[in-house]
């Protein structure tokens, strides 16, 4: 068996590259290994008939012209030169992009707002223009809707507990709404419709439908009873924690609330953060994905 | 003028200075990316790439051999475009089907020779690719090495200034590369078939 070692000798010494004490000892195994012969023999074979191949004729010259060096040279030339400097470039961006919406989306998990309600949290963005788009008087809406994420009525929950506690409990219908209407309105917000949550109780959800949309609040305070008032904004408030865009509504609500008779100390404000936080990450990874699909076309 | 002269008109900018190198180096140039490439296509590109670059980088040349300088330039711009291939495979199969169909006409022509006869001229032909497939199944680094040494008769020491290798590790990919040349000849039809010039020249070689 000819091992690597003994091809490299019979190379070398094919080349006539073995100091003479390599050549000698290589010369004493060739004459008794017949297997060592035959192989020097094909290999001297091989490199003849390397060597017998005939130089190919140049197609053409290759003489540049002073166009062509102008043109590698120029800063501006379109084509492949010029895509492929971007290519390093747009791969680059990509990774910085990835990496940025990574350390969004852990600062984001760190607060702990998407390991509470993850899908609450894209709906955010999205119910924030249905909420604000839909009229008052939307059309019924199916109520057998599928049941949001729990996520969404955890929050509801929370906020409408918080802001029923202040006032005394009538155990009327203010009491009842204040438990039922989040997880109505919960329900509603994850239609396409976003506010068609007045059929199943138009009495009280008028009220948040038309804070939403900008109406005066006050009217709806008048004509309410004194233990609605609060329970009823306190529904909206919920709901517009969700809905509403961090600039403009939690006012609208707060103003609400105060008009409405009184809102409760304890109500929650909406936190900005997770909406903006969406928005960001959404950014980032359309950046990330046409960035890197940028960086993938012009990889040559 | 002579070379160190032409090369100092070129780096000052004189592009005929430089037309003059390549005029001077285009063939060897051409062949080595020919047999590296396995088509003249692609080994035009390739020429025409690295000489552009080559002009492009003449201040970067800190002397010594100015053949083995161009045809490191020349050499990488064939493994840049053997890995383009690589990502297109589509590519590599249009160079594939050019390389099945039969050398290309320059090759042919380079064949011919007036006191052959034609069953000679076929077989050397055959032979010719044969050998090219054989090349072409190399890895790029041993291909390069077994082509300069080998096919151009270049020196150890040129090719390791023509690949940026050690000379050691020439001796060694140039090794390989020609046992992987003879396992991939003792395959083919064509062993047997070898000229015999080269046989009766095996024979009677001490």
């Amino acid at each position: 068996m000819i091992s690597s070692y003994d091809f490299d000798q019979l190379s070398a010494y094919l080349d006539d590259q073995l100091v003479p004490a390599e050549k000698a000892s290589l010369e004493a195994r060739l004459a008794a290994e017949p297997e060592l012969r035959a192989t020097l023999r094909e290999l001297r074979l091989t490199v003849r008939v390397l060597r017998a191949l005939p130089p190919v004729a140049l197609p053409r010259s290759f003489v540049l012209t002073p166009a062509q060096v102008a043109a590698r040279t120029g800063a501006a030339r379109p084509g492949r030169p010029a895509r492929r400097s971007l290519a390093p470039a747009l791969r680059l961006a990509t990774a910085f992009s990835a990496v940025a919406l990574a350390l969004v989306i852990f600062t984001d998990l760190r607060d702990g707002v998407l390991t509470a309600s993850p899908a609450a949290q894209v709906e955010t963005v999205l119910v924030t223009t249905s909420a604000a788009e839909a009229p008052a008087d939307a059309g019924p809406a199916p109520s057998d809707t599928p049941t949001s994420d729990e996520g969404v009525e955890i929050l509801e929950f929370a906020a409408s507990e918080a802001a029923t506690t202040p006032p005394a409990g009538d155990g009327t219908a203010g009491g009842d709404a204040a438990v039922t209407d989040p997880a109505v309105a919960a329900d509603a917000q994850a239609t396409p419709a976003g506010s068609a949550l007045l059929a199943p109780e138009p009495s009280i959800t008028a009220t948040p439908s038309a804070e939403r949309d900008g109406a005066t609040p006050v009217p709806e305070a008048d004509t309410g009873t004194k233990n609605a008032g609060p329970t009823v904004t306190g529904t909206p408030l919920t709901v517009a924690q969700v809905a509403a865009t961090p600039a403009a509504t939690p006012d609208d609500n707060d103003r609400s609330a105060d008009t409405a008779g009184g809102a409760p100390p304890v109500a929650p404000t909406p936190a900005p953060g997770p909406a903006n936080l969406r928005v960001i990450e959404l950014g980032l990874a359309l950046l990330t994905v046409l960035l890197g699909l940028a960086a993938w076309l012009t990889r040559r | 003028m002579d070379e160190p002269a032409l090369i100092a008109a070129a780096q000052a900018g004189d592009l005929n200075a430089f037309n003059q190198l390549i005029t001077d180096y285009q063939s060897p140039v051409y062949n080595l990316a020919y047999r590296i490439m396995g088509d003249g296509d692609s080994a035009s590109d390739a020429v025409q790439e690295a000489f552009i670059s080559a002009y492009k980088n003449l201040q970067h040349y800190r002397g010594g051999s100015f053949k083995a300088w161009l045809m490191r330039i020349v050499t990488n711009a064939c493994y840049d475009e053997l890995r383009r291939r690589k990502r297109r495979p589509a590519a590599s199969l249009e160079a594939l089907t050019v390389v099945e169909q039969g050398p290309d006409a320059e090759t042919e022509a380079s064949l011919v020779s007036h006191a052959e006869s034609p069953e000679a001229f076929t077989e050397r032909r055959e032979l010719a690719r044969q050998l090219q497939t054989c090349l072409d199944g190399l890895p790029e680094d041993m291909r390069s090495v077994v082509v300069m040494s080998d096919v151009m008769g270049m020196e150890y020491a040129e090719i390791a200034a023509s690949t940026g290798a050690a000379l050691g590790t020439v001796k060694s990919r140039l090794s390989r590369a020609r046992a992987r040349m003879r396992a991939c000849l003792r395959q083919s039809d064509n062993w047997e078939l070898l000229p015999a010039a080269f046989r009766l020249e095996e024979e009677t070689a001490p």
